[in-house]
């Protein structure tokens, strides 16, 4: 039952991946693997050699789950007088993106989010690129580490 | 390729027994704290009716920061008390730990990581343990709300007072819901097989398991200060074989504040 569920939803992932979006060669493997996994478990007689193949399957859907398609163009966060502009910032949901961040001002801040599970250091002048999706649409707060009092901002996914 | 073997390898590892570690920590890797200066406490009690199995102690105190924006150090210090032994509360060890990050958060399918550690002990005679070195891969995921964090580490101990000569395979495993940062639960299992090639029955492996409460706070939010943060985790984990203690208190008290 487990490794037939494996397999639905390996196949289910992989067609909306394949049909959702371009791929690299490496994505594309990436996504086949669990589900050549799966059916290979699927195909296995003996338990032990199913066992392994569901756990790879599993560990391997899990790692590769949530693979998107990517979205580029945003705007440049920054950091200016320890706010952020703009402190609300609209991103496409579902979709894996880059956010830069950048810090115009002449002392560190840190980048961080609870919501989005990141923090990262901004030296004055830096501009760094955070990895960020796919999200559920929603809102996302953030705030400077180090400005937590002034330097706050939210994240729509939409 | 790498990625895969490295999850062929986790899934192969998920299939043996386990048995808890002493130092009851996950290691993340998205914590780098580069320009921030980390002061960590851990402790841990175990309970068991059993004389040797119930009553051990341990508590560390760790100073740590980022040295560059992919790899955290640390220097923690080491406090055992084991009174199935006669061994009160003693600076047992001197680690240099390290977490290198291999891959940016978000950028690959999963998260990765690799960590070091060098334990030098500091007891002898009666108490003498050896030194150790600790290595192995941090994997991490988000999916959702939810964060996996798994540790894969293999020890091998050093020096004269060597009582294993081979690789200590110890797992580590974390699977969090953000539900909200001041408290989120989560589930952990600690786990150590023992030495690879002579591992005994599961059921003198040690294994401990059980849910664990996270959450950090801001120390803006608590009028004490513009920057920084206290991170907390307590948790109660169950044995799960006949050698492990039957619960273990675990608790994690952390404070960064930027440098």
């Amino acid at each position: 039952m487990v490794t037939r569920t494996l397999v639905r939803e390996a196949l289910e992932a992989w067609l909306m991946a394949t049909v959702g979006a371009r791929r690299s060669g490496i994505e594309r493997a990436a996504w086949r693997a669990p589900l050549l996994l799966a059916v290979l478990a699927r195909a296995a007689a003996r338990p032990r050699v199913r066992a392994l193949a569901s756990v790879s399957a599993l560990l391997a859907a899990m790692l590769v789950g949530g693979q998107p398609a990517r979205a580029d163009d945003l705007p440049t966060l920054v950091f200016r007088q320890h706010r952020f502009v703009p402190d609300r910032i609209q991103v496409p949901a579902h979709v894996k993106f880059q956010l830069k961040v950048q810090n115009t001002d002449d002392s560190s801040d840190e980048f961080e989010s609870v919501d989005l599970n990141r923090e990262k250091l901004v030296g004055p002048g830096q501009t760094i690129t955070v990895f960020l999706g796919p999200l559920d649409p929603g809102e996302y707060k953030f705030f400077g580490d180090f400005h937590q009092d002034t330097a706050q901002g939210v994240l729509v996914a939409k | 390729m790498t990625r895969w073997l490295c999850a062929l390898a986790a899934a192969l590892m998920l299939l043996a027994p386990l048995r808890a570690r002493a130092d009851f920590h996950i290691v993340s890797p998205y914590e780098i704290d580069l320009g921030e200066l980390e002061i960590e406490h851990n402790g841990s009690r175990s309970f068991d009716a059993r004389p040797g199995v119930g009553g051990q102690r341990s508590y560390t105190l760790e100073l740590g920061t980022g040295l560059t924006p992919w790899w955290h150090s640390e220097i923690e210090f080491g406090f055992n008390n084991d009174p199935s032994i006669g061994q009160p509360t003693l600076l047992t060890q001197v680690v240099s730990e390290n977490m290198i990050q291999l891959t940016e958060p978000g950028e690959a399918v999963a998260d990765f990581g690799f960590y070091f550690e060098y334990g030098q002990t500091t007891t002898h005679g009666s108490y003498a343990a050896a030194n150790e070195i600790t290595f192995g891969p941090v994997i991490a995921k988000d999916i959702g709300h939810t964060t996996h964090t798994v540790n894969l580490f293999l020890t091998r101990q050093l020096g004269p007072d060597q009582t294993s000569q081979g690789l200590d395979f110890t797992f580590a495993w974390q699977s969090r819901w953000n539900l909200w940062a001041p408290l989120s639960p989560a589930v952990e299992i600690y786990g150590n097989p023992g030495t690879l090639g002579s591992t005994p029955g599961f059921y003198q492996q040690q294994l401990i398991a059980g849910p664990v409460a996270v959450g950090r706070l801001h120390l803006h939010d608590l009028g004490l200060g513009s920057a920084g943060q206290i991170k907390y985790e307590l948790g109660w984990l169950f044995g799960v074989t006949q050698a492990s203690p039957a619960g273990t208190l675990r608790w994690r008290l952390e404070l960064e504040i930027p440098f």
